[in-house]
């Protein structure tokens, strides 16, 4: 059984798209710390659907858009 | 959680404040410690405290399940050897307890920030406190020697390259971090058990050689995609 699932995701792309916000600016929005946006960047952490959904009504997209489940290899 | 945060600040000073009272002053000071180390926890499990987010939750989490493990498994070779007379403690319930805070403070400690900085970061904190905290030893240990304090304070500085070392080069740091640990193994000759009892020989292999080669280790097995870029915490980079 796998401890957690692959998931990768386009938070870079987005805050890109989001006029270059910082990690530390997107951390404040969503009201998490800045090391958490690293780690979910990174694909070290996958977030609860709380967080999940706060980050895709951030960005006004779907959670979908934002993470995606990796196909096993 | 690990950052030097205005909690962990207050939980810090309060161990540092207890230990130094507990051995100058009255061992009930020590009580001070305890609240410093677990008072934060307390206070975040009954929600008064809401200092962390969901990550800092979870590192928090795996590090105390990390930190049962390894003081349950000591707890029951512990029991096991005192009851079978093949480890001689003389004061059997004080040592013995003591032998499990600190290994669970140790691998919680170590379990959290490797877990919420990476090894990189992690590693560079570990080796910062652990020389601040002999830079404060020493101090206090001869304050009113200046002289001997400057020499004996000179012992710190291959902590604070090595720190600075782990970030740039973080194989090259890990391979001197394992080889300074195996040098202080055989300067203290922890291999002799019976020479300074096995408390003292113990609590230094736990409390110093123990972490140089843990953290050591860690940076020479280290995947490469754990590379973390972002060492300022201003939040300036960008895609």
């Amino acid at each position: 059984m796998k401890e957690t699932e692959n998931i990768r995701n386009t938070l870079r792309r987005h805050r890109f798209l989001c006029g270059e916000l910082t990690q530390q600016d997107l951390a404040d929005k969503v009201g998490v710390s800045r090391q958490t946006i690293v780690t979910l960047e990174k694909g070290q952490y996958n977030p609860s659907v709380a967080l999940a959904l706060r980050l895709a009504a951030f960005f006004k997209t779907s959670v979908e858009e934002l993470f995606q489940l990796e196909e096993d290899s | 959680m690990a950052g030097m945060t205005p909690v962990g600040m207050v939980a810090g000073m309060l161990v540092f404040l207890g230990a130094l009272l507990a051995v100058t002053v009255d061992m009930r000071f020590l009580l001070l410690t305890g609240m410093g180390a677990f008072g934060p926890g307390f206070l975040r499990v009954s929600g008064v405290l809401k200092d962390q987010d969901e990550f800092a939750r979870l590192a928090t989490y795996k590090a105390g399940y990390y930190a049962s493990l390894f003081a349950g498994s000591a707890a029951i070779i512990l029991i096991s050897g005192l009851k079978a007379g093949t480890v001689d403690l003389d004061d059997s319930a004080s040592q013995a307890f003591t032998i499990i805070l600190a290994i669970i403070w140790l691998v919680s400690v170590f379990a959290s920030l490797h877990r919420y900085w990476g090894v990189q970061k992690a590693v560079f904190r570990i080796l910062i406190i652990f020389g601040s905290l002999w830079f404060v030893f020493v101090v206090l240990s001869h304050g009113n020697e200046p002289l001997t304090a400057l020499m004996e304070s000179l012992v710190v500085l291959p902590f604070f390259i090595l720190a600075w070392v782990s970030l740039r080069w973080p194989r090259v740091a890990g391979a001197l971090i394992v080889t300074l640990g195996i040098f202080c193994f055989f300067l203290f000759r922890m291999y002799q058990f019976d020479r300074i009892g096995f408390m003292s020989t113990f609590l230094t292999f736990l409390l110093f050689i123990c972490p140089l080669l843990v953290a050591g280790l860690a940076l020479l097995l280290k995947k490469q995609e754990d590379n973390d870029n972002n060492f300022t915490d201003g939040g300036e980079d960008h895609v």
